[in-house]
């Protein structure tokens, strides 16, 4: 279950999703997280006889990336959560609800890349 | 017959739902021609809180993205970290945890039959099963002082240790409530009342099961012997796994699927009481976890995923989760499409939704 990741370019996404729905890969998920150098991750991962592949992307926020619904319709909703909660946005959806699959007070609450620490640090000359 | 679309909402509030999701259902007549789904009533924002918390701490957050597969949350959890880490659990953990992993299995899926029960009226079968469902939380709340939230679970094994003696007590309890399961599954799988609510009701073939990546009972109750627990972690890997299956690929299927489950949970702890090794339940762990790790097992609804990610401090800095139930919607949405507007309820909960973990 260690990761091994293969870095691809968006312009690569529908192929790859068209060719591990050809070889018979299920669509495990569609994770994304911010990026360590700017930026966010979009990873796919796809499964096999229980061996695990995984593909990711790196994207500037707000992009646009094409959907793998055509390969694999369930991806709706992966694509319409990531863009309820990050603010991308997929073209090509089986079902695009336009922001409103998961309902949330703030827009894009989760759009903030590193996080910056929250835990309160106290120095010893506050002490 | 009129052949005029009308839009019905189905949810968030309604009688068979413990919690709420939301359905537009676009009908013709009595007929469901499209069912669209939307969520985010209870969305918390747990996974962010990951920054904030030492991630040995977190596994008392993750352990509350659910009340139900509790458990599952924090041994799956563990084990990401542990995986990252490079840390070895000792056997007798292992066994445990997947003990434990297989009580929650039972009380879920006797959860889930009551429930299910009660939707279709029959209020006494409800009460049975969730009778029953005591017993086993009872046996989780002895052996780790928890009713429903264990707290059990940790970075490197597991809090408490089950004596031999206590496991031969539990062994000669399972036999009385495999007894009463039993009785309560040959009603669940006869009755001629309650066959006719479910056989042949929420049609989801294998290949559009695999397609739309359906998990847990839901896939296997459509023939695609997917399980997680056929791979290599916890203590599977000795007990030699076979995933239980149902290919009459309705709701009768699913039902089948987590009935036949109980029982196998019952065989599976007792080779787990027979087998377990003696020795320490934990290994102690130091240093702090670098790098992203993929950790998945089988919870009671199917796959869960949790992706953690590490920089070397005591803070992790990205987690994100994948429920079972998050990943059956598209199921859903396609078992829906086409069947009578009476049996929308009955067919939405064969999928056994858990709309707080989905929403985490």
């Amino acid at each position: 279950m260690n990761m091994e990741v293969t870095q691809i370019n968006v312009s690569e996404v529908e192929k790859t999703a068209a060719d591990m729905k050809n070889q018979g890969y299920r669509l495990v998920v569609m994770t994304c997280t911010p990026a360590i150098g700017g930026g966010f991750d979009i990873t796919y991962s796809f499964d096999k006889d229980l061996a695990l592949k995984h593909f990711r992307i790196t994207m500037p926020a707000e992009s646009e990336i094409p959907s793998i619904c055509k390969s694999y319709a369930g991806a709706f909703v992966y694509e319409n959560e990531i863009h309820d909660l990050y603010g991308f946005v997929f073209n090509g959806m089986t079902i695009d609800f336009k922001g409103t699959f998961i309902r949330t007070s703030v827009p894009y609450p989760f759009k903030k890349e590193i996080p910056e620490p929250t835990v309160t640090k106290v120095r010893k000359e506050d002490a | 017959m009129t052949n005029k679309r009308t839009v019905i909402p189905f949810g968030p509030q309604h009688p068979v739902l413990p919690e709420p999701i939301h359905l537009d259902l676009v009908v013709e007549d009595e007929h469901v021609v499209e069912a669209i789904p939307s969520i985010g009533y209870v969305h918390r924002g747990l996974e962010s809180l990951v920054d904030r918390r030492d991630y040995s701490d977190f596994v008392f957050l993750a352990e509350r993205i659910c009340g139900i597969c509790s458990f599952t949350h924090s041994s799956t959890f563990c084990q990401g970290i542990e995986g990252l880490m490079g840390v070895e659990i000792p056997g007798r953990a292992r066994y445990l945890r997947t003990l434990w992993g297989e009580y929650s299995r039972i009380h879920s899926h006797l959860l889930w039959l009551g429930l299910f029960a009660d939707a279709l009226g029959f209020e006494s079968l409800f009460y049975n099963a969730w009778k029953i469902r005591e017993s086993i939380l009872n046996e989780m709340e002895a052996t780790t002082g928890g009713h429903v939230i264990q707290g059990v679970c940790k970075v490197g094994g597991v809090r408490r240790d089950i004596s031999n003696d206590f496991l031969s007590g539990m062994d000669n309890r399972l036999d009385a409530i495999e007894d009463e399961m039993q009785e309560l599954v040959k009603v669940f799988l006869n009755d001629y009342t309650l066959k006719k609510r479910v056989c042949g009701k929420g049609k989801l073939s294998a290949s559009d099961a695999y397609a739309l990546g359906a998990v847990g009972p839901v896939a296997r109750g459509s023939g695609v012997a997917q399980d997680v627990r056929m791979t290599d972690y916890l203590a599977y890997k000795d007990l030699g796994f076979k995933p239980i299956i149902a290919d009459s690929c309705d709701g009768y299927g699913r039902c089948e699927v987590r009935c036949k489950e109980l029982f196998q949970s019952v065989d599976l702890i007792r080779r787990i009481i027979t087998d377990i090794p003696d020795g320490d339940v934990s290994v102690a762990v130091k240093g702090n976890p670098d790098g992203e790790y993929f950790s998945r097992s089988e919870q009671p609804r199917g796959e869960v995923i949790h992706y953690i990610r590490g920089n070397g401090t005591k803070n992790l800095t990205q987690f994100r989760v994948r429920t079972p139930t998050l990943t059956n919607v598209p199921a859903l949405v396609a078992m829906l499409a086409g069947c009578e507007l009476a049996d929308v309820p009955q067919i939405v909960l064969t999928i056994d939704p858990c709309i707080g973990c989905m929403e985490r």
